[in-house]
């Protein structure tokens, strides 16, 4: 399925289009039955100018536009671009297929972090919620670091023993989770359902607090195409082409920790995203990273809003965890890409 | 004329006097909720969400029903409340659904989802967090929902009624005590999960005169292993789920419950709810108790 050149760009432009329809309907759709001109009244009240043409809205409408659904769509495609290009940088540069922001044990130190912090602050009430985002960021970080040192031998990092400390890590860390939901199943709901990952009390600071970690992440990996680019021809290959190999891992790791982190700490562990969608995006457009790692980061953000959307509307009032749905949605379409393409790429 | 006049300023005074004995919330008001944050409503709310069941049977009990606009989609009781609007689930709270039915008030629970219950106050709406654990407590929370709502006489006739139930089925405990009964309280049939000291029903059971096998739990809610439940030799199951499970359970037949026939089966979601209904159902637990050996 290799594309021609004007086609992939062709794709590109309706892909921003479809990122546009999809920020629209997700506008558009929630509990609150809107009509379509109350929103745009809403949509219009606060900008500047624009403003001013704008006759009396109901409030209402436009604290649910502006304080509820735009932070919300917002943060969605933020962690969706953060998940996608984290998983396109740890398959490409472990080149393995199975490597994810699961592997490095970044994610599910992240889930420690927050479980401790549910358990062990759980009685000082008021907190909490501030300061589960913090642990669980702390907790990506630490455990990243830590895979990364243990697989460090004489300054350099082995792939093998990287993805293998790092499901070591992420075995222990998972156990140990499950001690501490036995010791306190009281907040058993409240850790699940923030494992589970979701979207449901999204905010404008969320967006502020992770803006630099992912900005920071996503500038890191897109300067680092070209040598992505090179890895695929084999380790051996790209240093001889002058790949600072050691400079290289550093940076992509620290990269891919930033995006993780940025995900981890506003929404949880969200499953599939960063393993799916670079694969989805590999499928169509060839492991090319030009293509490859932009293209990724908007399907990221573009899958994880309309995953969200539906979280939120198809069993209205209740809202799912977006866990759910984003492996439901993207699950049976994998496979059904994959039985195409038995995986050519790889 | 004038006795007519004197009559009338009388009755007046009588009237203003007797108005201001009954018990009258003055707004605006600030009180405690049971996580010790302030809660502070600026006149009387005539649009009230509650996001626990709990406190949807509090609220239909004190006989505001009329003010609420919202309730999860566990609200089943009365069966009047599953037919007001549902605003999903306790957690994780659908904040656009609740702020859409546009709430002067939300009785929310310790089981919502913190960052939903945060957020909400955020937007800007009085938010009071009850977390009942024990009879002082569920009867406090019933206090702050009568307060809140201007309803104070008739939490305070309520409590009244409930404090009745509890102090004579204390007494009749205290005769029932004397068996010795030993009791087992199973709350879900795949586990041997149940209710500790510090738990409303670890109360009820001492209250309507039983021995919670799981005093030493050491905490409100917790498991057991069921070699322990065996072990301990239960004469009481209260159980969940159907009693032929149990008495067709080769592992439970040696113990004194199945033997002397006592197992019985309770409706969930009286028991579970720190509500009115929990210690209206103590006169039933403890005739239980009384019949048992």
């Amino acid at each position: 399925m290799q594309i021609k050149a004007h086609t992939k760009i062709l794709i590109i432009i309706t892909l921003l289009c479809s990122l546009g329809l999809a920020i629209i309907f997700s506008l558009v759709v929630g509990s609150a039955s809107l009509p379509p001109v109350t929103i745009l009244k809403a949509l219009g009240k606060p900008l500047p100018i624009i403003g001013l043409f704008v006759d009396r809205v109901d409030p209402l409408a436009t604290q649910i536009i502006w304080q509820l659904r735009m932070p919300r769509i917002i943060l969605a495609i933020c962690v969706g671009m953060a998940l996608a290009c984290a998983g396109t940088i740890f398959q490409s540069f472990f080149r393995n297929p199975l490597a994810d922001t699961y592997v490095t044990g970044a994610s599910s130190g992240a889930g420690f972090g927050a479980a401790l912090a549910f358990t062990i602050f759980a009685n000082s009430k008021l907190f909490v919620a501030n300061l589960i985002p913090c642990c669980a960021f702390l907790g990506a970080l630490g455990t990243t670091w830590l895979v990364y040192r243990l697989a460090s031998v004489r300054g350099r990092v082995a792939i093998p023993m990287l993805l293998l400390a790092g499901i070591a890590i992420t075995s222990l860390l998972n156990s140990l989770n499950s001690l501490l939901m036995i010791f306190f199943r009281q907040e058993i709901a409240q850790i699940m359902l923030w494992m589970m990952g979701g979207f449901n009390a999204s905010r404008w600071s969320q967006i502020w607090l992770i803006l630099p970690y992912l900005s920071l992440g996503l500038i890191i990996a897109f300067l680092c195409i070209k040598e992505l680019d090179l890895i695929l021809l084999g380790t051996e290959k790209a240093f001889q082409l002058g790949v600072n190999l050691k400079r290289l891992q550093k940076l992509l790791i620290f990269a891919a920790a930033l995006l993780v982190a940025a995900a981890v700490s506003v929404s949880g562990l969200i499953p599939f995203v960063g393993l799916i969608v670079p694969h989805i995006t590999r499928l169509i457009f060839g492991p090319s990273h030009k293509y490859l790692l932009p293209v990724a980061t908007l399907n990221g953000g573009i899958f994880l809003l309309l995953a969200d959307t539906l979280a939120r509307t198809v069993l209205s009032p209740l809202e799912l965890p977006v866990g759910i749905v984003t492996a439901f949605l993207g699950a049976p379409f994998f496979i059904l890409l994959l039985r195409q393409s038995k995986l050519k790429n790889f | 004329m004038r006795q007519l006049k004197t009559y009338l300023i009388l009755t007046l005074l009588l009237l203003v006097i007797g108005a201001s004995l009954q018990a009258i919330t003055k707004y605006p008001l600030t009180l405690q909720d049971q996580l010790k944050q302030k809660v502070t409503l600026a006149h009387q709310p005539n649009r009230i969400i509650s996001t626990a069941p709990s406190n949807t049977e509090i609220l239909f009990a004190l006989g505001l029903e009329k003010k609420l606009v919202g309730v999860t989609n566990w609200c089943n009781y009365p069966p009047a409340a599953q037919k007001l609007e549902k605003i999903g689930d306790l957690n994780p709270l659908n904040i656009e659904k609740i702020l859409a039915l546009r709430p002067e008030l939300i009785l929310a629970n310790k089981l919502n989802d913190q960052a939903g219950v945060n957020r909400l106050i955020e937007l800007g709406i009085t938010v009071c967090v009850l977390d009942p654990q024990s009879f002082t407590e569920i009867i406090e929370s019933i206090k702050i929902i009568g307060k809140l709502n201007n309803r104070e006489s008739a939490a305070q006739k309520l409590i009244g009624k409930l404090q009745k139930t509890i102090s004579q089925t204390k007494q009749q405990g205290s005769q029932i005590k004397k068996a010795k009964l030993q009791v087992y309280l199973q709350l879900d049939g795949t586990s041997a999960w149940t209710a500790g000291p510090g738990s409303f029903l670890d109360e009820a059971i001492t209250l309507a005169g039983g021995t919670n096998i799981a005093r030493d739990l050491g905490k409100p809610w917790g498991e057991l292993s069921l070699e322990t439940v065996l072990a301990r030799n239960p004469d009481v199951i209260i159980t969940s789920v159907d009693p032929t499970k149990l008495y067709q359970d080769p592992a439970w037949s040696k113990v004194a419950a199945i033997q002397k026939h006592q197992v019985f089966q309770i409706e969930m979601d009286t028991y579970y709810r720190p509500g009115p209904r929990l210690i209206e159902m103590l006169p039933e637990m403890a005739a239980i108790f009384k019949k048992c050996k």
